[in-house]
């Protein structure tokens, strides 16, 4: 394992050679026109990664030119992209010649890149993060901004339920007590002869007498015949 | 052994005798409600003692206070302190069949005060009570969106990026602190209403008001719904929970106990005041729930049975939290692993499958001792799975930020955040149900409206009253002052008056007068268990429990956390100390109710006094002079 690490860390792993020739002076790390592109193929694709070889690394060289193509204008061919610098981890520096041969400045490439992101990222089959250009930073998606009415429209429906449910419940509520006023009248009559009748026969009265404490006399109306110390 | 009891003459005229209660019982002549079955009081009274503390409180006092270990201190003052008082509050709410203030009257009219101190406590509770109901309604009508809005942050003005606040903090942080409260940094940068939160605030009242309009008729529908949906949601989400990865960590970090925390006072301290709150004691509320039941009900039965509930949720609640917790620290743990390995990847250009979890700590330290400088410069973070854990915040901070959090990372968010806020909502309302009952009751009872008056009518204006002082919650420093209201208008109040009803019920009322109420009402006298408790060890630890709490409270700065972005240790919450105004708005959070007992007994007293010596001077100076119609006759 410390072996492994030992090969990993300093890549004695010879890298696939770029193209021209000439190129290898012109694309190094330290050039300023250089950029970096760090490739995640495990994070983005898992079992159904994909080798990175030659033939990947040529339809990188040819995205860009298309890329190229499609921002200046002029004609880029896959030669004028040279590779250099690749690593096990994937990633490795790049830099674009023109007709001259003479290296494209850092920004122009930059706008290239941006204006056909998308796409390149899609060639691959990959996303902005897994696809990294180093220094160049991802497009932001702009957030959806119509979110701010749903709640607005959650709370309308909301309070439309309570002031349905008001409404049922103060209905309600007046019918029962028009109800009830109703029911009392016709029940009076009974009601009053049910006290009348506990009185009467001195019930009410009888069962206060045995109890200790005092007695409120105001309750008992037939008083003289039940009157107890 | 003598029975203490203080003389309380006069007793028998305030209650109503047995043989008075079995009339109005059979005869139901009693204009009193009455609750349509048992169902409905017990998921009443659950409703009340299950609320938002079991879910977010219990859970944290658990975990930091040793796990499992702190289920025992928990279970033994839930049998010391809780049930009896729950079985006291039930039956002398049954036998004198009135609210807070007209049992405590009926007890001695200088009592009265008790009544009184209840009914503000359940006011100030139930104001930022229902503040806090309409921040989770704010969360809930936000929930119906995918990506849910506290995922991500939202961008500046131009596009260019995140805002810089979030991308300091975190998206859910974000969320709460700015597009939520949109906090000041101090309590006294008041700043003005925030409007969606006034219009949550309406929503909040407003459903409050349609399950109370008519007291226990409209309430007891509405239990059925409020009291039994959180066990429901709580069981999909333990479910889901445990499907989640990391979630028998979360459980194994809450329930594993650590013995050494039971020498600490504190924990027993916290497991007494969580057990009493727990229960919504001496709010008034479940003496009037009770005073609705039939005269005969079991009593007895239903403390012990509401007690074991409540408990029962209490662990229950905290099992599926951290499941679900234990899930949000590994998604961290994770993603701080692999952002390591991502920068070690990157820096070294090793190959992406070369390095893994398990060679991950070896290549660091191989790479550490041969290119020290670079490593360094990497900005490597500890990723540690404990510390993740241990973010156990209590609160608001754990339903709107750290439970929030794990949902977003949840598939299908929206469903599982409507229905944690759901679920946050009917405990919030339930509980909202015996506050109310401990305000409105009392104020019919003290006869301050006319009887004529609607019960709807009454109830609407409580409910405008609170809602208009309630907009001092939604403000920019609202939040500073519902943690205010929180931490001491709910407190030392509620401790005292507690400690005032075991009294005064043992020895004014009388305790022998009590064990025959019982006996008569549920056909046994109480047993040694509830003697014991009743006369010396509730009370006991009650006053135990209010004087630490006191001390403690007392003798600690009254400082306060703030969100502030100019902070230099920010995303974290700076303590900074409370102006000095707030102090007296902590004395009379805390002072007016309690002051209200011994206040309200003083000003009977005096009145009692004036009025005898008036009765006196009656007595001497009246001439009886003979008049017709009015005008004397002069004989």
């Amino acid at each position: 394992m410390w072996i492994g690490i030992l090969l990993l860390v300093f890549n004695f792993f010879p890298s696939p050679g770029s193209d021209a020739t000439s190129g290898d002076q012109l694309c190094t790390k330290e050039s300023p026109d250089a950029h970096k592109v760090r490739i995640s193929l495990d994070a983005a694709l898992g079992n159904e990664a994909y080798e990175w070889d030659e033939s990947e690394q040529f339809y990188f060289q040819a995205t860009m030119a298309y890329g190229m193509r499609k921002s200046t204008n002029k004609t880029f061919n896959v030669s004028n992209v040279l590779i250099c610098e690749e690593t096990k981890r994937i990633s490795f520096y790049f830099v674009v010649t023109n007709e001259t041969s003479d290296v494209v400045r850092k920004d122009e490439v930059e706008k290239a890149i941006r204006m056909v992101r998308p796409r390149f990222n899609d060639a691959f089959s990959l996303d902005d993060k897994t696809l990294e250009f180093v220094g160049i930073e991802p497009t932001f998606v702009p957030a959806t901004e119509p979110t701010v009415t749903v709640w607005l429209i959650v709370f309308g429906v909301v309070m439309g339920l309570i002031v349905i449910g008001l409404i049922v419940n103060i209905i309600t509520g007046y019918k029962e007590k028009k109800k009830k006023a109703r029911g009392s009248e016709g029940g009076g009559e009974e009601n009053e002869d049910k006290t009348l009748k506990g009185i009467e026969n001195g019930i009410y009265c009888n069962s206060l007498a045995g109890d200790k404490g005092q007695k409120n006399e105001a309750f008992c109306q037939d008083d003289d015949k039940l009157t107890q110390l | 052994m003598p029975r203490l009891v203080l003389p309380n003459p006069g007793l028998e005229d305030r209650i109503l005798s047995y043989e008075e209660l079995e009339r109005k019982e059979v005869e139901e002549v009693d204009d009193r409600p009455k609750w349509d079955n048992k169902a409905q009081y017990m998921l009443t009274c659950i409703g009340f003692c299950v609320g938002l503390g079991n879910v977010w409180r219990f859970p944290y006092l658990c975990q930091s206070h040793g796990g499992g270990a702190f289920m025992i201190p928990f279970l033994i003052l839930l049998v010391l302190e809780g049930v009896p008082l729950l079985h006291l509050e039930f039956a002398i709410g049954q036998r004198l069949r009135k609210g807070s203030v007209g049992v405590w009257s009926s007890i001695h009219p200088y009592l009265k005060g008790m009544g009184i101190a209840s009914m503000l406590v359940s006011f100030l509770v139930g104001l930022y009570y229902n503040s806090i109901i309409a921040l989770v309604m704010w969360y809930f009508y936000n929930s119906f969106q995918e990506p849910l809005p506290w995922s991500i942050c939202p961008m500046t003005e131009n596009k260019t990026g995140f805002v810089d606040e979030c991308v300091r903090s975190s998206p859910v942080d974000y969320y709460w602190y700015r597009e939520t409260l949109n906090i000041s940094s101090t309590i006294n940068d008041s700043g003005d209403i925030q409007w969606w939160l006034l219009l949550c605030l309406i929503s909040a009242w407003a459903v409050l008001y349609v399950c109370t309009i008519r007291g226990i008729e409209t309430t007891g529908k509405a239990v059925y719904i409020t009291s039994t949906l959180p066990y429901l949601v709580l069981t999909i989400f333990l479910i889901r929970g445990l499907t989640l990865k990391g979630s028998v960590d979360g459980i194994k970090f809450l329930f594993t106990p650590k013995v050494e925390e039971l020498a600490n006072p504190t924990t027993w301290l916290d497991a007494g005041t969580q057990v009493f709150y727990s229960f919504s004691l001496a709010f008034g509320g479940l003496i009037s729930f009770s005073s609705y039941n039939s005269v005969h009900n079991n009593c007895e039965r239903d403390a012990v049975i509401i007690s074991v509930i409540n408990g029962f949720t209490s662990v229950y609640a905290a099992t599926v939290i951290y499941t679900i917790i234990g899930f949000r620290a590994t998604e961290k743990f994770d993603t701080c692993f692999d952002n390591n390995m991502l920068s070690l990847t990157n820096a070294f250009d090793l190959a992406e499958t070369n390095l893994t979890r398990e060679n991950y700590k070896d290549v660091l330290d191989y790479l550490n001792s041969t290119y020290p400088e670079k490593v360094s410069t990497l900005d490597l973070k500890t990723c540690n799975l404990q510390s993740f854990l241990s973010q156990g915040v209590e609160g608001t901070g754990l339903a709107f930020i750290v439970f929030t959090e794990a949902i977003t990372k949840m598939p299908v968010s929206p469903l599982w955040s409507i229905l944690f806020f759901v679920m946050l909502f009917c405990l919030g309302l339930s509980s909202m149900f015996g506050n109310i009952e401990g305000v409105l009751v009392p104020i019919q009872d003290m006869k301050v409206f006319p009887k004529k008056w609607p019960k709807e009518l009454i109830t609407g204006l409580i409910c405008i009253v609170c809602f208009f002082i309630a907009f001092i919650f939604i403000i920019n420093s609202g939040n500073y002052w519902l943690a205010l209201f929180d931490t001491y208008a709910g407190s030392i109040p509620l401790l005292i008056i507690a400690f005032c009803e075991m009294v005064s019920v043992v020895y004014i009322y009388g305790i022998d007068r009590f064990n025959n109420d019982i006996k008569w009402m549920i056909g046994h006298k109480p047993n040694i268990f509830w003697q014991v408790t009743w006369r010396f060890i509730s009370p006991l630890i009650m006053l135990v429990i209010f004087l630490f709490y006191f001390v403690i409270k007392v003798r600690e700065k009254l400082t306060y956390i703030v969100w502030n972005p100019e902070y230099e240790d920010f995303p974290n919450l700076e303590e900074k100390l409370y102006p000095s105004w707030v102090t007296v708005v902590i004395v009379i959070l805390a002072g007016v109710p309690s002051l209200a007992i011994p206040c309200t007994a003083l000003y009977m007293f005096i009145r009692n006094r004036c009025r005898k010596n008036d009765d006196k001077q009656g007595l001497v100076h009246s001439t009886s002079v003979a008049s017709v119609n009015g005008t004397q006759i002069k004989i």
